[in-house]
């Protein structure tokens, strides 16, 4: 009995999920450039911020080990408590002086809203930085280069 | 013993690295498939024709939206990111032909993940690193050991890969496949051990390579399509570590490409060289060291590394037997209760060590039935505080004499006197085939029914017969109240394990005329020895073992000097061999006439061959003990065979004199050694009451002659016995 409510609950959230993906969603390819540090590779989290400066939403995470996640302590308040699924956007870590690619979704609806897109990095036994690199969510800002304040050299952005 | 060291270092720090070593092979061996597992994969490199950049660019940007990156990983496995026509950003492996997905998904297996980590660092982060590190460089010193190992064994470098002669087949094996497997595990030491280094950043961090580029100068003219670039085209992609794919078609954005050895920045509108970097040499020795410590990018090469390790599990193998087998050869009828407190004393002669083996036998078996038992050498026959069973197990030697070791055993008998009444028992061994079988046992016997009682008779023993033994450990464990002794069914032979191979390195054996004598020097790495010692040969199986002194040139190899005889087998199949031949043979331990140790001076007499072990004493004598030589010969040539030798011991102050008399020419003063006995008795007296040792070494007649000399000398000139000086061991004698 119990399994069946599961089943219909997992059923229902799938679809859930599933109605909010297929809203209007914006792509945006994204460049991480990293700085020339030594050491493992780092662990970036890109994350949406609301108008009133609260985590909203994960929107890529380059680190695929989740028994390092707390380390970046800010986010891991957030994500920490309901460990939301984090498929599709997960990549690897990356290292010193490498560069990573990836595709961003955004809800486009919240594009030019006072949503802010923010980039944190933190390396094991390093330090860790929060932002690394933050800026407004606006149409004219997702096709710009950003300069990081910590493992991050910079980010480019290209809409698609 | 320069070779003994060596052995030493290569299995000490074998069973150091033992542990360690079994593990690492045992992953080597299990990782060595992955390339193989690899190479079957569908994303490998190699399974395209046309492997060119060019031809995969053209490939993937017909199926996909946009190419991200691509990447050859280190199992020379193809990766590539892509925006799909879905707008999807994903990752995966690549078919190289085709550039699609690899939909068999590359789970890494199980197996090869965790025996890599083990291999690594033993689920034992940086401490297991460090381990395996050292493991590695101890290896790499096994290795090199191993190496000089089989090339003293094999004399000399350039014969390192010639014939080996099979003695055991452990040791065979090991040299076998030690001298072709030895290049590789030296690579796999060495590799592994840069590995762990660079693991603790002991090679400078990869400096990053900068490319200057001049924005302003970059233009998107003349446009070419990508894949015709000519340097896609020439690129291979088993050169390629990864190439970055324009972020954007700005003409600032560009295609960075690092192959195994340099970096490109091309224009993505017309493939022109931006720029280009070497890579840092000491990243490409990395890359080149990792490569053939895993043969990631050879699956032969892997296949035969591990061959390599596996080859490292059968050393270990055949090691430890070798050394099980060394180490039981020293041990054995080792006595574990003094003398003193001992019931049953059991005394040996023997002079080919079979007997002996009887007699240890016997000694285990009641050492284990609680009885206390003491084992010696009839020849130190001596007051047993608690002796109540006096057993003797003894030989004959030739025509009814005492073997070596028991000679004394007589005169000691009639001196010495037991506190305690005793009983006792005679066992003789010997063979029908002689008139005097088992004389000296028989002696023994009847020297002492006058002074004990005997528990039972005499027992003669035919050829090592196990069932005459049998009967006799029968009957004497009765009458003595204990469980039967039981004896192995074969008879002992001195065991094949016991011999060992020797190399000769020079012989003077052109002489065929009989009754001389020439001289043969050998080495063997696997054995030590001592002048004195005595050499046995068995120049046929079947045949009877003959025994030569040892005796030790000024390089330290084997001395032995052989006479001639005209019918003799073994000295003419000596006579046979030529310098680089090798002989089986095994060292007989003739403690009593090694060079004393305690003697204020040694005096040294023999004839013939005899000089051998004393001419060997000579250069032992580091101390530089004074120590003359008396020797008697029959021609100046006999003389100029030593000569040399002596020269060279006197000239390094090792032996104070040589006086020589030679029967054949007349020229000379002197014609027998006994001479110069007469002649020099005085002083020779005077040394014996002063402690000097005297050993004598050749044949039975000239020992009895000089015997009768030194007896009379021994009663005018210091009113003493003989026997006296033979019973403290003054006097020792290795006659034939």
């Amino acid at each position: 009995m119990k399994s069946i409510i599961k089943f219909t609950t997992a059923i229902a959230l799938l679809t859930l999920l599933f109605s909010f993906t297929s809203t209007a969603e914006k792509k945006v390819k994204c460049l991480i450039q990293m700085d020339n540090y030594t050491g493992e590779g780092a662990y970036i989290i890109v994350s949406l911020i609301n108008p009133q400066g609260k985590y909203e939403q994960t929107v890529y995470v380059h680190g695929k080990d989740d028994e390092w996640y707390h380390e970046l302590t800010n986010w891991w308040k957030f994500y920490g408590k309901k460990k939301t699924r984090l498929d599709g956007i997960t990549g690897s870590t990356i290292a010193g002086g490498e560069r990573a690619m990836s595709v961003f979704k955004i809800d486009a609806s919240k594009i030019g809203k006072g949503y802010k897109l923010r980039f944190e990095s933190a390396v094991e036994a390093k330090n860790y930085h929060c932002p690394d690199v933050e800026f407004a969510l606006t149409t004219a800002n997702l096709q710009k280069k950003y300069n990081g304040k910590g493992f991050i050299r910079y980010v480019r952005l290209l809409p698609q | 013993m320069i070779r003994s060291y060596w052995r030493k270092a290569h299995l000490l720090l074998a069973l150091v690295a033992s542990l360690f070593l079994i593990v690492t092979s045992l992953t080597g061996i299990i990782l060595s498939f992955e390339p193989v597992s690899n190479r079957l994969h569908e994303s490998h490199i190699r399974n395209t024709e046309d492997g060119s950049l060019g031809s995969i660019i053209h490939t993937l940007e017909e199926q996909y939206l946009e190419v991200i990156e691509l990447k050859v990983d280190e199992n020379q496995l193809l990766t590539v990111s892509v925006i799909d026509d879905e707008g999807e950003f994903r990752t995966f492996h690549t078919n190289p032909t085709t550039g699609k997905e690899v939909q068999t998904a590359y789970d890494e297996a199980w197996l090869f993940s965790f025996s890599r980590t083990l291999h690594r660092s033993l689920f034992y982060g940086n401490t297991g690193r460090l381990i395996i590190g050292i493991t590695a460089f101890l290896l790499f010193f096994i290795a090199i050991s191993g190496i000089i190992l089989v090339a003293k064994r094999q004399l000399r470098f350039r014969k390192f890969f010639s014939k080996i002669t099979k003695d055991n087949p452990d040791s065979y094996w090991h040299i076998v496949v030690g001298r072709w497997s030895f290049p590789l595990l030296l690579i796999i030491a060495l590799t592994g051990t840069i590995l762990s280094l660079e693991r603790f950043e002991f090679f400078p961090e990869e400096t990053e390579i900068k490319h200057a580029i001049n924005f302003d100068e970059l233009t998107d003219h003349p446009q070419v399509e990508k894949d015709q670039f000519e340097l896609f085209q020439s690129i291979q992609l088993q050169d390629i570590e990864w190439v970055q794919f324009p972020f954007s078609p700005d003409v600032e954005d560009y295609f960075h490409v690092r192959l195994t050895d340099r970096e490109i920045i091309i224009n993505q509108f017309n493939g022109s060289i931006i720029s280009e970097k070497e890579i840092d040499p000491s990243q490409q020795f990395q890359t080149l060291v990792f490569n053939l410590h895993t043969g990631k990018t050879s699956w032969i090469w892997s296949f035969i590394l591990g061959l390599a390790s596996l080859s490292i599990l059968f050393f270990m193998f055949t090691g430890i037997r070798i050394f099980l087998k060394r180490r039981k050869r020293k041990t054995g009828g080792q006595n574990i209760y003094s003398r003193d407190e001992c019931t049953v004393i059991i005394l040996v002669g023997s002079e080919g060590g079979k007997t002996s083996l009887r007699a240890k036998s016997a000694f285990d078996q009641l050492v284990r039935q609680n009885v206390k038992v003491y084992i010696d050498e009839l020849n130190n026959y001596q007051r047993y505080a608690c002796m109540e069973h006096l057993l003797i197990f003894t030989s004959t030697y030739g025509d009814g004499q005492a073997p070596s070791n028991a000679y004394l055993f007589p005169q000691k008998l009639a001196t010495i006197h037991q506190p305690l009444d005793f009983t006792y028992s005679v066992v003789g061994f010997g063979s029908i085939d002689y008139p005097q079988f088992c004389q000296f046992a028989k002696d023994v016997d009847e020297l002492l029914l006058s002074q004990a009682k005997k528990t039972i008779d005499i027992a003669t023993i035919n050829k090592q017969s196990s069932e005459d033994v049998n009967l006799w450990g029968k009957a004497w464990s009765n009458a003595m109240n204990l469980s039967p002794l039981l004896f192995d069914q074969t008879p002992p032979k001195t065991e094949k394990e016991e011999t060992f191979l020797f190399y000769v390195t020079g012989t003077t054996a052109e002489k065929k005329s009989p009754e001389s004598s020439f001289q043969l020097t050998l080495t063997s790495p696997d054995t030590s020895y001592q002048a004195g010692d005595l050499l046995v040969i068995q120049p046929k199986s079947d045949e009877r073992e003959r025994y030569y002194s040892i005796g030790k040139n000024h390089a330290g190899d084997l001395f032995l000097s052989v006479k001639l005889h005209e019918h003799g087998m073994c000295s003419n199949y000596l006579n046979s061999l030529a310098s680089g031949d090798v002989l089986n043979a095994h060292i007989q331990e003739n403690k009593d006439f090694h060079l004393p140790e305690k003697a204020s001076k040694i005096i040294c007499i023999a004839n013939g061959t005899g000089i051998a072990p004393f001419i060997g004493m000579a250069f032992e004598n580091e101390q530089k003990k004074r120590l003359d030589l008396y020797w008697g010969g029959r021609s100046q040539d006999d003389l100029n065979n030593y000569l040399n030798e002596i020269e060279h011991a006197q000239s390094i102050g090792q032996l104070a004199s040589f006086q020589f008399a030679l029967s054949r020419e007349t020229t000379h003063d002197y014609r027998y050694v006994q001479d110069l006995i007469e002649l020099n008795k005085n002083s020779i007296a005077q040394s014996l009451s002063d402690g000097a040792v005297l050993m004598i070494c050749g044949s039975i007649a000239m020992r009895n002659d000089v015997l009768k000399l030194l007896r009379s000398i021994c009663s005018t000139n210091l009113s003493k016995r003989l026997e006296d000086f033979e019973m403290n061991g003054q006097i020792r004698v290795d006659c034939y």
